[in-house]
């Protein structure tokens, strides 16, 4: 049976050669913070990274999203050449493909979380107020539409920050420590919202966190430390169990 | 979402300090409207008030007096003038037209004005339109103690036809001088939006014969009003040069509207100072428009590099801070309007009640867009430096 190495590089969504981050200090270089030789998701795949605080994982993320950009390397998400793209067309690129969770929600606090929902899909998609009206019915909220932002509790608000990540209908959804304000018991039921949502929605998911038992609750795990050569000086990226 | 919609809840989310900023500028906006309308509007209304005259012969003395004394009854007559003097003008085979004016007498501080019924029967104040008596009135006899009074007079005083009334000595209303003639109303004038309807007409006889009159004034009038024939157009300056530079006794305002006119250009340096200081309102309303956006962008910078990680680009970044600015510039625009109504209808009012003179508040002015184009321009401007420290907003940095 011939190998269809075309085949193979279709399924890709992301795929990451020779990455290098280093921060310009005046005229000199830093040292590289991040020096990742190879990773690589597949359309539909759900992934969690785990890595201490300051060890660069949100650095990677910026870099994979285009919210910065790589000194060195390839990313390439779909058809798309990241690090060939300008600033705006990274933007656009964002808007359309890549939905993103943070830690501390980054939700408008005088928006209605129907509004923080369709902030999501305003710079690229096109503004679907049913399809947000669905999102917050999905996580829960449905009686919470009109409420503002600074009107709901720390879990209700991380998950409208998850509806909205889902908002642009995106490829990839990347989750930066987003259970890092919550208690145990809604840190599982927003990582579990935000798999089954990223399933029936067809994105692919990277989440990144230093909490074991929320790595532990995704079937592909990976230590940062065992990507990350500029922190390890050693070592490469492959998805394995940790 | 759209970039409008994400610019008006920036706009609501500082509700109290957009209001005061928008505040402002409505203020500058109505000072503007009001400097630069009213004076255009007032100098349209007074030249096209000049009555259907051509010129205005008075004694000795101001242009601007006479005019003012004779047209519009809003001001002291400089003095009396001969009645022989009145009988030669309108001999003079240049006038098609002279009626005397007579005045120094009020009723409950209304003018009365003395003067032949001929003016009210055959002159047209304009192209074409005379005066017109509300029905069952007449005009006054010649000699008779009878007198027609003018629209907003008759509603000021409540006085209609076979009312009587008794006269007070001088311009102004002093109750101690009261004369001892008693006056019948015969007649009401319709309203002609001109002078004609502030004052009460009485024969000028009946200025000149009051009781505690002077004994000259029986033989002088105040000034005469005049319409040349047409297409004597040489008849102005023949006249001027009769009675303004030969003669010392008398003095023709010619044409009748220029001294007003004249009296608009005397106080333009006044005209030009209220805009002055109407731009500096805007300008520092405009100032208040950065200092609201500029300083609100420290607090907000996590704000904006949230949209920047969800995909805005820095130029759309740029267009929503635009956006708010305008938008305060805006609504401020659209107060400041409103408010130029409202304080506009009310001068106008005013004007209408104090002089006779018709102001109209929404006549095409170049105000109705300049105002508007000059402040959005401002408010653009106004609403940059914020923009741009939107634009700068490093998104790696303020993402924490």
């Amino acid at each position: 049976m011939a190998f269809d190495l075309k085949a193979c590089y279709q399924m890709l969504l992301l795929n990451i050669e020779n990455l290098e981050k280093k921060f310009r200090s005046g005229k000199s270089w830093s040292d590289p913070v991040l020096t990742v030789d190879s990773f690589s998701l597949e359309a539909g795949q759900q992934i969690a990274v785990k890595g201490p605080s300051g060890c660069g994982k949100t650095t990677f993320l910026h870099l994979i999203a285009g919210i910065a950009t790589a000194t060195s390397g390839t990313i390439r998400i779909g058809d798309s050449e990241l690090t060939d793209l300008s600033e705006a067309e990274r933007d656009q690129f964002r808007a359309k493909n890549i939905g993103y969770v943070f830690q501390s929600f980054h939700l408008m606090r005088d928006f209605t979380c129907l509004e923080n929902v369709e902030l999501g899909m305003s710079f690229g998609a096109t503004v679907d107020q049913e399809f947000a009206r669905s999102l917050l019915v999905r996580v829960g909220l449905e009686d919470r539409l009109n409420y503002r932002a600074s009107e709901l509790s720390i879990g209700q608000q991380q998950r409208v920050a998850v509806a909205r990540a889902l908002a642009n209908r995106p490829k990839l959804v990347l989750a930066d420590e987003p259970t890092g304000s919550l208690d145990e018991v809604a840190s599982r039921r927003v990582v579990s919202l935000l798999q089954q949502l990223c399933q029936e929605n067809g994105a692919t998911l990277l989440l990144v966190s230093h909490d074991r038992q929320v790595v532990d609750s995704f079937e592909e795990k990976i230590d940062f430390a065992n990507l990350n050569k500029a922190t390890l000086g050693k070592g490469g990226g492959r998805h394995e169990s940790v | 979402m759209n970039p409008f919609r994400i610019a008006a809840k920036g706009i609501l989310s500082r509700a109290v300090s957009s209001s005061v900023t928008a505040a402002s500028i409505a203020l500058s906006v109505c000072l503007l409207l009001l400097v630069w309308a009213f004076k255009a509007e007032a100098e349209r209304s007074f030249a096209s008030a000049d009555g259907g005259f051509d010129a205005v012969l008075g004694p000795r003395g101001s242009k601007l007096q006479i005019v003012l004394n004779a047209l519009y009854h809003i001001d002291d007559s400089p003095g009396l003038m001969g009645w022989s003097d009145y009988e030669q003008i309108k001999a003079s085979r240049a006038v098609s037209a002279a009626y005397p004016i007579a005045v120094g007498d009020n009723y409950l501080g209304v003018r009365l004005v003395g003067t032949v019924p001929e003016y009210l029967a055959d002159h047209k104040y304009r192209e074409g339109v005379g005066f017109e008596l509300e029905e069952g009135g007449r005009l006054f006899t010649g000699e008779k103690l009878e007198a027609v009074v003018g629209s907003q007079a008759a509603k000021r005083l409540g006085l209609g036809i076979g009312d009587t009334f008794q006269p007070y000595h001088g311009l102004i209303y002093d109750p101690q001088a009261k004369h001892q003639e008693i006056y019948s109303v015969v007649g009401v004038l319709g309203a002609t939006g001109t002078p004609a309807d502030r004052v009460i007409w009485i024969p000028v006889a009946g200025i000149q014969n009051m009781s505690g009159h002077a004994a000259a004034a029986a033989e002088s009038v105040n000034a005469v009003l005049l319409k040349f024939h047409e297409g004597a157009r040489t008849a102005g300056f023949q006249l001027d040069m009769l009675y303004n530079r030969r003669g010392d006794r008398l003095t023709l305002a010619w044409p009748a509207s220029q001294s007003v006119l004249r009296l608009f250009e005397k106080l333009s340096w006044f005209d030009l100072a209220l805009r002055s200081i109407a731009a500096l309102v805007a300008v520092i309303a405009a100032a208040g428009v950065t200092a609201t956006l500029y300083n609100s962008m420290n607090e907000r910078k996590r704000d904006i590099a949230v949209w920047r990680a969800l995909g805005a680009r820095r130029r759309v970044v740029f267009g929503i801070i635009t956006l708010e600015s305008m938008g305060i510039v805006l609504a401020g625009l659209v107060a400041g309007f409103v408010l130029y109504l409202v304080v506009g209808y009310a001068a106008a009012g005013l004007l209408r009640e104090r002089s006779g003179v018709v102001f109209s508040v929404l006549a095409p002015n170049s105000a109705f867009w300049g105002v508007p184009l000059g402040v959005l321009g401002i408010g653009f401007l106004a609403g940059l430096a914020p923009a741009i420290k939107a634009y700068t907003v490093n998104v790696t940095k303020d993402l924490v």
